[in-house]
């Protein structure tokens, strides 16, 4: 019995060790990768986040749709594939509490009158958990996190070691010229496969009863609580979708925003009367031809509001 | 309660700490090992119990009434009351749904419409694992192979003993019970054998099951959309995510098992270095094949009674034994193609007086298994036959690889695991065995290494996938 327990002590003792060497390993290298969607955005956010002007926050909508440096030359496009509100909301938290930003989030209702909302797209940021306060509590609150976390620091790096090492050795981009927006450049096939698809008919369940989630309406009280606390001017809208779906859902959602004092616009059918294929990779991304139409737009509406000069 | 879970990883040690500490009395243990056993099991569902204890409790009474019977009819009629009781429940929970539904199919077909048969059923987890175990024992005391135990409490603790009970390996009643009955001893090396069988089974299951997992279960959910390259790769991935995920849970089971001084039997053996399907069925999930042998194939009659005989009894074991696994056509399909080619190969082999084909023989294996994998993962029979079109027709485009970095990790993992299992074969030992000849410090620093594995590359955790049987 005696060997059976000094085998378990020397295993978890080295188990220990190793775990921490591992993790500063990983820490460094993850540390110098600048390109990416999962590793680099973040980390250049993370450099830059407290000398921007301008952000903008959402799903793969926002990072396709908005080109930040048409608004402003001192911004950052942090919209990701797969994020949902609380990567952002989290995000949000990180920023200087003193210094005056704009933040334009993009939100969709579809992603907003859900039954289920597990939060889970704030597992983007299990990173940096070990490494900020913030972060570790956002995780920990959204029930994300794995207790073993607390001892096996490497745990923060499950699935993502090897683009960290592939974006290492070898950088998807220049992130010198970056700023987080990503326009969708289409080729004559894509334009086809889209024409094509707009013969399927959506199944999107638009029921006018359903209410906002109430996980996602708690993080867009946290955020909106966080921005006129921390000298931020927060404008939420929904860029263009080809065919807006369920309007109703805009409505309802505009008014409970409108209620908490969160100005909200919605976008959505801004192409509907100039509709033009080559605004589009599919329903709901824009190309980059859409996106810039819009962002030119979206500039003057913003200025308009005298948001921005 | 997982394996592969937190809640197991608290409640192993204190059921291990226990345990030991109660060393001096056998039956202090046992009553020990029954409660958590039943805290395990009930984890997932307490109301199923029930059905273990009503199981248990009606094969300790037929197999005692069995012993004490005074002629052959009489204890025929205490098996039969076993077999009617273990095989009713599985027939209700598991097969109902699929007898209902089949009937119900045939009727349309004539032209009768027949109202909708099925009802709302929950499959207890582990129901045909633990009813095949105790049939074992019925069938065993009547074949006058085992004495019927008497002490009830080492009866129901090896009915439901939570190493193996919802997943196996089947272990049979002769060399389960006189181990829970006699005193275990603890040993250093059985316990290094443990550790090293848990962890291995672990990175099978959780890194390398788990993370092929992520690119089957894409391509499996819409074949439609998929090219013959594409869902070739799935499936051979599927053959690989299936062996480790079974095999990863049955090595945590035995590993289990020795920490608290059981040796369970082997339950795979690399099956897929195999040259014939008899071979593979020796190397697979062999505590059911070698229970289909025992109590199906030979109550059939075996080979004794002609070879035609022989291929039928070979092709009723397999049908049933794909049937075991799941209450669908598929799987009856499944163990068909099996049966098929055992049936091929005895014939070919006393033909040709071989004992396989050497390396068109692995060839022929790979091929029939890969065959049979894709009606075992496809949703349906018509899945099934899209994607064996698509596989056959040979239009081998460049192959949908979804997210990269999941397929690196998959294959790497693959690769490292792969590399494992030949370097043991080739060593010409068996896992179960392997890990107490390794010196202590080397296993604490393969076991520190394979956890850092774990937590580098693990994919979030799926169920085990014969936990569905």
């Amino acid at each position: 019995m005696k060997s059976a327990l000094k085998l378990i002590l020397i295993i978890l003792l080295l188990t220990y060790g190793m775990d921490k060497l591992m993790y500063m390993g990983l820490n460094k290298i993850s540390d110098k990768v600048m390109s990416g969607q999962s590793i680099g955005k973040l980390n250049q956010f993370m450099i830059l986040k407290d000398s921007l002007d301008v952000i903008a926050f959402g799903t793969s909508r926002s990072n396709h749709h908005i080109d930040v440096k048409k608004i402003k030359p001192s911004s950052y496009n942090v919209g990701m594939d797969g994020s949902a509100i609380a990567y952002s909301a989290t995000l949000i938290q990180l920023l200087p509490k003193d210094k005056d930003q704009l933040i334009i989030f993009n939100i969709d209702p579809n992603k907003v009158f859900v039954d289920d909302y597990d939060a889970s797209d704030v597992k983007g940021l299990i990173t940096k958990y070990n490494r900020n306060p913030i972060i570790k509590k956002a995780v920990s609150e959204a029930n994300q996190d794995n207790v073993l976390q607390h001892f096996l620091w490497s745990l923060d790096y499950n699935g993502k070691a090897i683009g960290i090492v592939k974006n290492y050795v070898s950088p998807k981009y220049d992130h010198k010229m970056y700023y987080g927006f990503d326009p969708l450049d289409i080729t004559e096939a894509q334009t086809e496969t889209f024409k094509k698809s707009l013969s399927i008919k959506s199944n999107y369940d638009c029921d006018d009863t359903k209410k906002i989630n109430p996980d996602v309406w708690k993080y867009i009280n946290q955020i909106n609580d966080f921005c006129k606390a921390n000298n931020k001017t927060l404008v939420m809208l929904t860029t263009p979708t080809y065919d807006p779906e369920c309007k109703v859902q805009y409505d309802t959602l505009k008014k409970a925003l409108q209620s908490i004092g969160v100005s909200y616009e919605d976008y959505s059918g801004f192409f509907l009367e100039h509709n033009d294929l080559s605004y589009w990779k599919d329903k709901t991304h824009m190309s980059s031809k859409g996106a810039e139409v819009f962002t030119t737009f979206l500039k003057t509406e913003l200025q308009k509001k005298q948001i921005i000069n | 309660m997982l394996f592969n879970s937190i809640e197991f990883l608290l409640f192993f040690p204190v059921v291990f700490a226990i345990y030991w500490m109660l060393r001096n009395s056998v039956s202090k243990q046992n009553i020990l090992l029954l409660i958590s056993s039943y805290i395990f099991y009930g984890w997932w569902d307490w109301r199923f119990l029930s059905l273990i204890v009503y199981s248990s409790f009606i094969d300790y009474i037929t197999g005692l009434k069995i012993e004490s019977s005074p002629s052959k009819k009489h204890k025929k009629r205490w098996l039969l009351l076993s077999l009617v009781s273990n095989l009713g429940l599985l027939a209700i929970f598991k097969y109902y749904n699929f007898f209902a539904d089949s009937f119900a199919q045939a009727m349309s077909t004539v032209g009768w419409q027949v109202n909708d048969l099925t009802l709302n059923i929950i499959l207890p987890v582990g129901i045909s694992f633990y009813t095949f175990q105790t049939l074992s024992y019925t069938i065993d005391v009547y074949r006058e192979q085992l004495k019927p135990t008497k002490d009830i409490v080492a009866f129901f603790t090896y009915v439901s003993l939570f190493p193996q009970l919802v997943a196996g390996p089947i272990e049979r009643a002769s060399n389960l019970i006189p181990q829970i009955k006699n005193k275990r001893i603890f040993k250093s090396s059985q316990f290094n054998a443990g550790i090293f069988q848990i962890i291995v089974g672990l990175f099978r299951k959780i890194v390398i099951a788990d993370n092929l997992a992520i690119y089957v279960d894409t391509v499996y959910a819409n074949p439609e959309l998929h090219n013959g390259s594409t869902l070739l790769l799935a499936t051979i991935f599927y053959a690989f995510q299936i062996y480790y995920d079974f095999s990863g849970y049955s090595d945590i089971a035995i590993g289990s098992a020795k920490l608290l001084g059981f040796n369970f039997n082997q339950n795979f053996n690399f099956p897929y270095f195999s040259k014939s399907i008899t071979e593979f069925w020796r190397r697979w999930h062999i505590s059911l094949s070698s229970w289909l042998k025992d109590y199906l194939y030979i109550s059939l009659g075996g080979n004794r009674k002609g070879i035609k005989i022989t291929y039928r009894n070979l092709l009723i074991t397999m049908l049933l034994g794909g049937l075991w696994h799941g209450s669908s056509w598929n799987f009856v399909i499944w163990g068909a193609i099996h049966g098929t080619a055992l049936a091929i190969e005895k014939f070919t082999f006393s033909k040709l007086n071989i004992k396989n084909f050497n390396v068109l023989g692995s060839l022929w294996t790979l091929a029939i298994v890969l065959l049979s994998w894709v009606f075992f993962r496809a949703q349906d029979l018509s899945s099934s036959l899209l994607i064996l079109k698509r596989i056959l027709s040979l239009d081998y485009t460049s192959p949908f690889i979804g997210n990269i970095n999941t397929v690196i990790i998959a294959l790497l993992m693959l690769t490292l695991g792969l590399c494992f299992d030949i370097f043991i074969f080739r060593k010409k030992v068996t896992l179960e065995n392997y890990g107490s000849t390794i010196k202590p410090r080397n296993l604490a620093i393969f076991t520190s290494v394979v956890i850092m594995i774990i937590a580098l590359f693990y994919s979030t955790s799926n169920n085990f996938i014969y936990f569905q049987f």
